[in-house]
């Protein structure tokens, strides 16, 4: 049951966890083949395996479990396919056992701690920088629970490669690192990716055009009016849109927000500096122009009239006050992890001062700007979210429905590609939790789109004409987790010769119906310029 | 016409080991206000016999033959709201087991209330009134109070006391008493048994006295009927059933009796015990027990008979009838048991005790 | 003794017990394994002074039986505080969900009872008849069917198929006619089990009953077997029942948190599985609070019908 549980992020700044696997679609990345490590080893997967278990003096069969959680039948399925591999080669005798996420979760997040003679099936989904993907999983200082690092692998050269790449802000030299960091992680194997997935939509085609969906979860209703995207859902004017959100908004304000739900029902209220688009493209918002005066240094020219919900109007104040609110809050590393501090100019030109140099900092800068009065304590978001966004937050039935209706006072004036105001005037999303029931609710017609709806009903749904599905390539990999702390685990061997046994084709094709494609690395192909087709062990 | 006529009455159980005749081809008459008593073991039949009258044999049982006129009617084959009108009103049976036959969660004055309610008989202030004056008429002492109590708050001889007033409260013309003095001590039984005597003449009531207590029929019968493994061994009047039982196991149980007043521990005097219901003995059922059996007794069944001329008892006689091969003379020694009649106390009480004249005969103690 | 002192006697013994339910239900929250503040901070890699100012802000970095006390006064005058994790206030978000569980939980067990009571009767006095048969069977599909499968089933049949119902809650007061019509397929979902179970116990007890000799004593006293039945069976073979309708108010919140789901209905259940998926710790514990009370106050009221119906009860002690 349940929609993505775990916990998560403003898109393009934070991993998530994720219970349940968002459905995807069809593989857009060509990614690496399976004949790519010929050359680190010549041998096959089975005799990777035995010289591991003799170099760690483990006899065969060795016994050990492959985990899942129960709220996800695909991947507890790809265990079982795995489980059935390891246990053909007469190596392993591997038993399969499903949990409750909540139980899942705390295994997993353990499992070193507690030496757990455990393999577990996962998936993450990050943002639009590569760091997401690789710090999280693999640096030193993330091991479980301050990360998802869950065998606590170790490895300097890793964390090295992690650090610059996070420190270096030359596209370029930072594609060289993170391919360098997926080279060696590819030899070293202390997780195995499986599977790069995709994000879906369902919607009624009589009652919306076109949709587009954005790669990211979290951000899909900035596709209604998005002026930096250049995306709007075109309808007649004055009209509602009801979609669905797959839990409860938890909490709306931006420094507490700790779920992608609250992020979904939030995006068309803040807007940040800059933007990404549906392509990953970097776009000014609420900035009209910003350039990098050095490599801790950035000059912004802001918007002038623009307008929050609640009658201030953006200053260059609003956006130190945005930043200085998350010392101390729960989010306070979206912004602290390299924010030093804001030089107001004058009321819309500033400076923002990095306390190092920080690759990801275009995608990251874009964080909801808020009223002064938040900041001062007067404006309470958790119960009033206000921005500058198309929509202002109308009202919150807890558990029923979260209300947008359209801002007249947004400062967008119109250009060829988005009109000066959104047509769709309401946005109602409806809390509707269970796959199945969001698919009956869109097909009674109560909802106009949905989003995570089953593998299998989105096949379903997609054969009858009243319904069309738009799929994008989306940031979240499937992987499995080694108990690297544990033998024969700790032999490089014995992960690399697992990791050969994984029937990747079988599953994406199978268990996912040949949605997603298959993956050999952690960045995904969405991110194409740190994505590697190919990996030249020898380089 | 009899007041109540039982012809052939027939009660078949059916158990998971078989079939159980509980009641054998019964047949017997009360007239009008008499008292009558059937006597006999546990499990003889007795009780199955009068819940029959009422045709309140429920599953697993089953009436498959036989009578129960009531007024020359057929109470089997009456109509359900008539047999409901019967019930309570014309016949009503005051059960064993007291504190068991009264519904816990209701008190005591409205269960009384209730059935004069259902047969139309008072209702409202009047029922109320009429139940309170019932319970003093039983000799319950502050009857206003115990109007008002739960079944568990009685004592046992209290509860058989509002159970006779339950019984009595639409002036029955029959009222069938199972075994009414079980479990009570002896200064109520004899209080309650007098108390049925007096209730008996002043409501014009015949009464169907169930009991294995002879003493009890001692005290306030007309006539008997024994009973053994569901069958009749013996009718007579009172005075002739104790002076001259004409069944050995009559005799049997009488030898068992006590005198009232004196110890009331039962002593066992019929060696065995009751015989299999499921396979009951051949020939005459008394046999394997009987001190006066022979070969015949064990093949041939005796038929109910006139002590008096051997011939066919017949059921709307009012003599004295049993089923021993005696009678008709098909028993080659005879037997060997006398009645020896005790009067040791001012008002006459009966006591019987047999006397071992035979040199076969059996000992009592 | 009267019934309103003995209501008084119950329910002052009920007191120890509730106590008992705070201390329970306030170190099983904390003993379940996670760390709020993980969550709060999204497992990232965050500054120390940061994470030990959050535990202070939500008084975590006191002893376990301080936090106990201190919840307890707020229990004590319904000041639950904000949730750290939703900025909401506990008392009103609780408060808000309530009257959907309640409403969703009183209309499942009126109708399992106004099943089950009558079918169950019916079965006891057509027992081995084809009416008993069919209540059997009825029964054992009633239970043997899970709620996920049978809501689902029921709102592609009648809400998508038929369009007889809405899929989702409409936007109408609880108190309306557009929810009261919404209302039936998630409460004939919760209620399909309830009322097998209810059938299958009354009919027990009512055969039980039936074979008891009070019952034969009040045909042979010529009462209408309507009487028989209704007034002197039904009452005695209702204190099972009884029992079970008291304690079905366990079962209606576990049936709650799957019905709910599958009718997105805003209930107790919902914010249940939600708030435990937070580790959103306050509002699972009052929560999970009120499901204590409600426990015990149905069985204070079991207690208490019991006493009405069977004075054998009230007289004991
Ligand atoms: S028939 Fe024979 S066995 Fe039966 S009572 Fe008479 S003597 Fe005894």
């Amino acid at each position: 049951m349940g929609c993505r549980k775990g916990f998560d992020e403003r898109v393009g700044r934070r991993t998530i966890l994720r219970g349940l696997g968002a459905v995807g679609t069809i593989g857009l990345s060509g990614c690496i083949t399976a004949e790519r490590d010929d050359r680190i080893s010549e041998s096959g997967p089975t005799e990777l395996i035995q010289r591991g278990f003799e170099a760690t003096g483990v006899d065969a069969p060795f016994e050990t479990t492959i985990y899942a959680n129960a709220e996800n039948g695909e991947r507890s399925r790809w265990a079982q396919l795995v489980q059935h591999e390891l246990n053909e080669t007469g190596l392993f005798d591997v038993d399969f056992e499903q949990l409750e996420w909540g139980s899942y979760e705390q295994l997993c997040l353990n499992m070193a701690d507690n030496a757990e003679n455990a393999l577990v099936t996962l998936d993450i989904s990050g943002g639009w920088d590569p760091h997401t993907y690789v710090n999280s999983l693999f640096h030193s200082d993330r091991r479980s629970p301050n990360g998802f690092n869950f065998n606590h692998y170790t490895d300097d050269r890793t964390d090295e490669l992690i650090d610059s790449g996070l420190a270096e802000s030359d596209p370029e030299r930072r594609a060289d690192i993170y391919r360098e960091l997926q080279e060696r992680l590819a030899r070293q194997v202390p997780i195995s990716i499986v599977r790069s997935g995709e994000e879906t939509a369902i919607y009624r085609c009589d009652a919306i055009d076109d949709w587009r969906q954005y790669p990211l979860p979290g951000s899909e209703y900035d596709a209604v009016y998005t002026p930096y995207g250049r995306e709007f859902l075109e309808s007649e004017d004055g009209a509602e849109l009801v979609v669905d959100l797959p839990a409860t908004v938890s909490n709306p304000d931006p420094v507490r927000m700790n779920d992608t739900t609250s992020n979904m029902a939030t995006t068309p209220i803040y807007e940040g500096l800059l933007a990404v688009d549906f392509e990953g493209a970097v776009r000014p918002s609420l900035a009209t122009d910003w350039e990098q005066l050095d490599p801790t240094t950035y000059r912004f020219e802001l918007r002038g009239d623009v307008a929050f919900h609640n009658g201030e109007t953006l200053t260059a104040d609003h956006v130190r006050a945005t930043f200085e609110r998350y010392a101390g809050t729960p989010r306070e590393t979206d912004v602290y992890d390299w924010y030093e501090d804001t030089v107001v100019i004058d009321e819309t030109e500033l400076e923002i001062h990095l306390e190092r140099e920080y690759g990801p900092f275009e995608v990251s800068v874009g964080v909801p700007i808020v009223p002064l009065a938040a900041s001062e304590g007067a404006l309470d978001l958790s119960e009033e979210p206000t921005g500058t966004g198309p929509y202002r937050f109308d009202e919150y039935a807890d558990g029923e429905y979260w209300r947008l209706r359209r801002f007249d006072g947004h400062w967008f004036d119109g250009d060829e590609s988005v009109p000066e105001r959104p047509p769709v005037e309401t946005i109602t999303m409806r809390i509707v939790p269970d796959p199945a029931s969001r698919r009956a609710a869109i097909e009674a017609g109560e909802l106009d789109l949905a989003t995570q709806i089953s593998a299998a009903d989105v096949t379903d749904l997609e054969t009858q004409s009243a319904y069309c599905v738009e799929r994008s390539a989306a940031g979240a990999i499937d992987f499995l987790v080694y108990p690297a702390y544990l033998e024969p685990f700790t032999n490089a061997d014995v992960r690399r010769g697992i990791d050969r046994l994984i029937p990747r084709e079988t599953i994406v094709e199978d268990v996912y119906a040949g949605v997603g494609a298959v993956a050999y690395t952690p960045i995904p192909p969405l991110l194409e310029e740190f994505a590697v087709d190919s990996l030249d062990p020898d380089r | 016409m009899a007041l109540l006529e039982v012809e052939n009455l027939t009660v078949q159980f059916y158990t998971e080991d078989g079939v159980v005749r509980a009641v054998d081809g019964l047949s017997y008459e009360i007239e009008a206000g008499e008292t009558f008593a059937i006597v006999g073991e546990s499990g003889a039949g007795k009780s199955v016999a009068s819940l029959s009258l009422l045709d309140l044999v429920g599953r697993p049982g089953e009436i498959v033959d036989g009578e129960v006129r009531f007024r020359g009617r057929n109470v089997l084959e009456l109509p359900r709201e008539e047999l409901r009108r019967l019930r309570g009103n014309d016949v009503a049976i005051v059960f064993q087991d007291s504190q068991a036959a009264l519904d816990p969660v209701y008190t005591v004055g409205e269960q009384i209330v209730e059935t004069m309610r259902a047969h139309e008989v008072a209702s409202g202030r009047e029922a109320r009134e009429r139940a309170i004056a019932l319970l003093e008429r039983v000799g319950i002492a502050d009857a206003q109070s115990r109007y008002s109590d739960y079944p568990h708050e009685l004592s046992g001889g209290i509860a058989q006391r509002v159970l006779v007033a339950v019984g009595l409260s639409c002036e029955p013309d029959l009222l069938i008493l199972d075994e009414p003095t079980t479990g009570l001590d002896v200064t109520i039984q004899a209080q309650l048994l007098e108390l049925l005597e007096e209730l008996a003449s002043s409501f014009e009531t015949a009464i169907q006295l169930v009991t294995h207590d002879l003493g009890v029929v001692a005290e306030c019968c007309d006539r008997v009927l024994v009973m053994y493994g569901g069958r009749a061994v013996e009718r007579a009047p009172v005075e002739e059933l104790f002076y001259d039982p004409a069944h050995p196991y009559t005799a049997g149980l009488l030898a068992s009796i006590p005198r009232i007043g004196a110890d009331r521990e039962r002593l066992p005097s019929l060696p065995g015990g009751p015989p299999n219901p499921i396979q009951p003995p051949t020939g005459c059922r008394f046999h394997p027990r009987c001190p006066y059996a022979e070969e015949v007794c064990a093949t041939s069944e005796p038929d109910l008979v006139e002590t008096e001329t051997g011939t066919a008892a017949d059921a709307t006689r009012q003599d004295h009838v049993a089923a021993c091969h005696e009678h008709t003379g098909d028993l080659e020694d005879g037997l060997g048991y006398a009645v020896r009649v005790v009067d040791d106390s001012p008002d006459a009480t009966r006591g019987t005790s047999p006397g071992g004249s035979s040199g076969r005969g059996h000992d009592d103690r | 003794m009267s019934i309103i002192r003995y209501t008084l006697r119950r329910a002052l013994t009920a007191v120890p017990v509730l106590l008992g339910a705070t201390a329970i239900t306030f170190s099983f929250v904390y003993l379940t394994p996670g760390d709020p503040v993980d969550v709060l901070v999204g497992f990232d890699h965050v500054d120390p002074e940061t994470r030990a100012a959050l535990r202070a802000e939500y008084n975590l970095d006191r002893p376990l039986w301080q936090q106990y006390l201190l919840w307890l006064g707020d229990v004590v005058t319904f000041e639950f505080g904000e949730s750290p994790i939703t900025g909401r206030d506990v008392g009103e978000t609780v408060a808000s969900r309530l009257p959907h569980t309640v409403a969703l939980g009183v209309a499942s067990w009126t109708l399992s009872l106004a099943i089950g009571v009558p079918l169950g009767i019916l079965a006891a006095i057509k027992q081995g008849q084809p009416a008993d048969e069919a209540s059997r069977i009825a029964a054992l599909v009633g239970i043997a069917t899970p709620n996920f499968w049978l809501g689902l089933v029921l709102l592609f049949v009648f809400a998508v198929h038929l369009g007889w119902v809405r899929v989702t809650p409409p936007d109408a007061p609880l108190v309306s006619l557009e929810m009261a019509w919404f209302v039936i397929l998630p409460t004939v979902t919760l209620a399909t089990a309830l009322a097998a179970i209810v059938t299958r116990l009354m009919r027990s007890s009512m055969r039980r009953e039936l074979d008891r000799e009070y019952v034969r004593a009040a045909r042979a006293r010529g009462l209408r077997e309507r009487t028989v039945i209704l007034k002197h069976v039904l009452r005695n073979a209702s204190t099972a029942v009884v029992t079970v309708a008291g304690l079905q108010i366990a079962f209606l919140v576990d049936g709650a948190v799957v019905v709910e789901h599958v009718f997105s209905w805003p209930g107790m259940g919902q914010l249940l599985v939600e708030s435990i998926g937070r580790r959103d710790v306050s509002v699972v514990q009052a929560s999970v609070l009120l499901i204590a009370v409600a426990t015990v106050a149905a069985n204070l009221l079991v207690d208490v019908a019991y006493a009405i119906i069977d004075p054998r009860i009230r007289h004991d002690r």
